[in-house]
C-alpha cells in the first residue's frame, strides 16, 4: 500500500519522510513506519493530492504537539512492529520476531519514568498511532493497577472534589478494595 | 501535567481489573461518573471476556449436605486464575443469601454475575429466594421472593407443575411476563441453564416414560433468545429415548452437551448453529475414572489438550485436569479449597461492573469486627 505503482522502488527499501517536532528537530523516518501515525498518513495523502511533485523526502511534516524525545520513542516502537509491506515470514521467523519485540517492550518500559508514559500516550493520541496507544495505555494501566487513590490523583493531576466525610464513608464501605495496595 | 482527555482516561481505565476500578471510584466525581456509566461497564465487560483478566472460579456447596460436615459453610470460595495454567489460592467469599443451615445452589452464571437460589420447603409450597450476585465486586440483588407451586426438573420424580415464564430486567428492576410462553406440551426441563450469545439454553425432554426405574425421554435443546424473547426447540444428536441424566454447559464460547450413562460421559461441542448436524464429539470419559458420575467441563487448558473437570460423585466433588488423548486425569490442588470433603458447584466469572448499584454483601464476621473496633475507640 505504501509502495504504489508511482514508486518504482522494491518493497524492502525505504522511502523516507521528514517529521519536524515542537522543538524544531527533524526526524527522517521510513514511510512504512510513518504511515502507522494516521495523522501523518492523512497529512501525507492530503499533500499528495495537492502537489505530486512535492512528495516524499522533500516534504517536511510539522508535529507541533510532539516533543523530540517522545517522537524518538514512538518511532523506535513503530519500527519494531510488523510492517504492513514486509514479505510474509514463515512461522519460525514470526516467533523469533515476536520474542524480540517482547524483549524490546520490556526493556523500553523498564527505562521509562511513569510520567513519560503520559507524554507518550498524549503524543500517540495526537498522532493517532493505534498500536502505540494500545501498548502504552496497557503499560500505564498495569502501572496504576495496584496504586493508591492519592497516587492516582497526583499522577493524573486530578483534584479531589469529594467532601472528607463522603470519601471516608466510601472507604469504609469498600474497605476490601483498598487492601493490598502498593505503598506510595 | 495537563489533564488527559476523557477518551484517553477511558481507554486506560477499561483495562483495569474490577478491584482497582472500585477503589478509583473515589478518585474524583468525574471518574465515578465515568466508571458507572453503562457504556463504560459494557466496554469493560467485553474486554474482560476477551482477555484473561479477572477470570475466577466460584465454588459453592451444593444442596446435598455431606454427612460428616454438618455445618453448612456461610461462604463460597473464589479462585482467581490469571492464566489457565495457574490458580491463585482460594479466598473465602461471603454470599448474600445465607439463611440458617440451608445451602445455596448456583442456578447459572453469565457476564460475571451468578444466580443463586435458596429455598425453604413445605409439602407442596416452595419459598424460593433467588438473587443475582456479582462476587467480584461483592454486590447483589434479590430477584424473587415468592411462594410458588413446585415445578419439576429432570431429576425430580414429581408431576408436572405450572410454568410461567418471566423476564427480569436489571435496568428497570422489574419482572415482566413475556408473550411467547412455553412449554406447549408436557415435558421435563433441566433446572440449570447455559447462557451464550444473548440466549439461554435448557435441556428438555419430551415423550417421557418411566422405564426400569429410570426416567427416559427424547432430549431436545430449548433456546430462549433474550433480544427477541422467543423460544425455539432444537433436536439433539440423541435419537432415541435416553436416561435423562444429561448436562448442558458453555465451553470455549460454544454449547457443550454431556450425555451421561451409567458408565460414560459422552461430550459434544456445538460448533456453529444449534442444529444437531454441527455437533462434534470432543471426548468420552469411560469407567476408568472410578465411578464418578457427572463430570462438568469447566474450561480447556491453554493448548486445548486438557479439560478442567468438576467431577461429581455421591459424597464429594473434585477438580481434575483431564488429558483428552491420553485419557488421563490429574488432580488439581488449590490452596484453601477443601479437598474432596464436600460437594460443590462451580460458576465461572469474568470481571464485570454489573450490579454496581446493588446491595453490598455483608460478611457477618467483618461486621462484628468493625463494631468491636468502633466500641474500642
Amino acid at each position: 500500500m505504501s509502495n504504489t505503482s508511482e514508486n518504482p522502488k522494491p518493497s524492502s527499501s525505504s522511502a523516507k519522510m521528514t517529521l519536524k517536532t515542537s522543538d524544531n528537530e527533524l526526524f527522517e523516518v521510513e514511510e512504512a513506519v510513518a504511515m502507522k501515525f494516521c495523522t501523518v498518513k492523512q497529512y501525507f495523502e492530503d499533500e499528495k493530492d495537492s502537489d505530486v511533485a512535492a512528495r516524499g523526502s522533500t516534504t517536511v511534516i510539522p508535529l507541533p504537539n510532539v516533543h523530540s524525545a517522545v517522537l524518538a520513542t514512538l518511532i523506535s516502537y513503530g519500527k519494531k512492529l510488523p510492517q504492513s509491506n514486509a514479505v510474509a515470514d514463515n512461522h519460525e521467523e514470526e516467533e523469533t520476531k515476536k520474542k524480540e519485540r517482547k524483549k524490546y517492550e520490556q526493556g523500553l518500559l523498564k527505562n521509562l519514568m511513569p510520567g513519560e508514559l503520559l507524554d507518550l500516550i498524549s503524543a500517540a493520541n495526537y498522532l493517532d498511532f493505534k498500536e502505540g496507544l494500545e501498548f502504552f495505555n496497557q503499560a500505564l494501566a498495569d502501572h496504576i493497577q495496584n496504586k493508591s487513590v492519592e497516587y492516582v490523583r497526583k499522577f493524573f493531576g486530578i483534584k479531589n472534589d469529594y467532601e472528607p466525610h463522603e470519601e471516608e464513608k466510601y472507604r469504609e464501605e469498600y474497605a476490601w478494595a483498598f487492601e493490598g495496595v502498593d505503598e506510595d | 501535567m495537563s489533564h488527559l482527555p476523557v477518551e484517553i482516561i477511558t481507554k486506560i481505565l477499561f483495562r483495569l481489573p474490577v478491584k482497582s476500578l472500585l477503589r478509583f471510584l473515589c478518585v474524583s466525581k468525574s471518574w465515578y461518573d465515568l466508571t458507572k456509566h453503562p457504556a463504560f461497564i459494557k466496554l469493560h465487560l467485553h474486554r474482560s471476556i476477551g482477555t484473561n483478566r479477572d477470570h475466577t472460579l466460584i465454588f459453592g456447596k451444593t444442596y446435598k449436605a455431606c454427612r460428616s460436615y454438618s455445618a453448612v459453610p456461610r461462604y463460597f470460595v473464589s479462585v482467581h486464575f490469571p492464566s489457565k495454567n495457574h490458580f491463585d489460592k482460594g479466598l473465602k467469599l461471603h454470599q448474600p443469601l445465607y439463611c440458617g443451615r440451608r445451602s445455596i445452589r448456583i442456578l447459572g452464571y453469565c457476564h460475571g454475575l451468578v444466580c443463586i437460589y435458596h429455598k425453604t420447603q413445605e409439602i407442596t409450597i416452595w419459598n424460593p429466594l433467588i438473587a443475582i450476585w456479582n462476587p467480584l465486586i461483592r454486590k447483589y440483588k434479590i430477584l424473587l421472593r415468592e411462594r410458588i407451586l413446585k415445578p419439576s426438573d429432570l431429576k425430580n420424580v414429581q408431576p408436572l407443575g405450572e410454568f410461567e415464564v418471566k423476564v427480569y430486567s436489571l435496568r428497570l428492576d422489574s419482572w415482566r411476563k413475556i408473550e411467547d410462553q412455553w412449554p406447549k406440551k408436557e415435558c421435563k426441563i433441566s433446572s440449570t441453564s447455559a447462557s451464550l450469545n444473548g440466549a439461554l439454553h435448557w435441556l428438555v425432554a419430551e415423550d417421557i416414560s418411566y422405564d426400569m426405574h429410570r426416567w427416559m425421554g427424547l432430549v431436545c435443546l430449548l433456546a430462549f433468545d433474550l433480544a427477541i424473547e422467543k423460544f425455539q426447540v432444537f433436536k439433539t444428536l440423541v435419537q432415541q429415548k435416553i436416561d435423562l441424566e444429561t448436562g448442558l454447559e458453555v465451553l470455549k464460547g460454544q454449547l457443550c452437551f454431556i450425555e451421561l450413562t451409567n458408565e460414560y460421559n459422552d461430550v459434544w461441542l456445538m460448533k456453529e448453529s444449534r442444529e444437531a448436524s454441527s455437533w462434534t464429539r470432543i471426548y468420552k470419559i469411560g469407567p476408568c475414572l472410578r465411578s464418578f458420575s457427572y463430570c462438568k467441563p469447566l474450561m480447556f487448558s491453554e493448548n486445548e489438550k486438557k479439560i478442567l473437570l468438576e467431577m461429581c460423585h455421591l459424597k464429594h466433588t473434585k477438580l481434575v485436569w483431564y488429558e483428552i488423548e491420553k485419557n488421563r486425569e490429574e488432580s488439581v490442588k488449590i490452596q484453601n479449597l477443601p479437598n474432596s470433603l464436600w460437594k460443590f458447584g462451580t460458576a465461572t466469572c469474568v470481571g464485570s461492573l454489573l450490579l454496581l448499584d446493588g446491595h453490598n454483601v455483608i460478611d457477618p464476621a467483618e461486621q462484628k469486627k468493625k463494631k468491636t473496633n468502633k466500641r474500642k475507640r
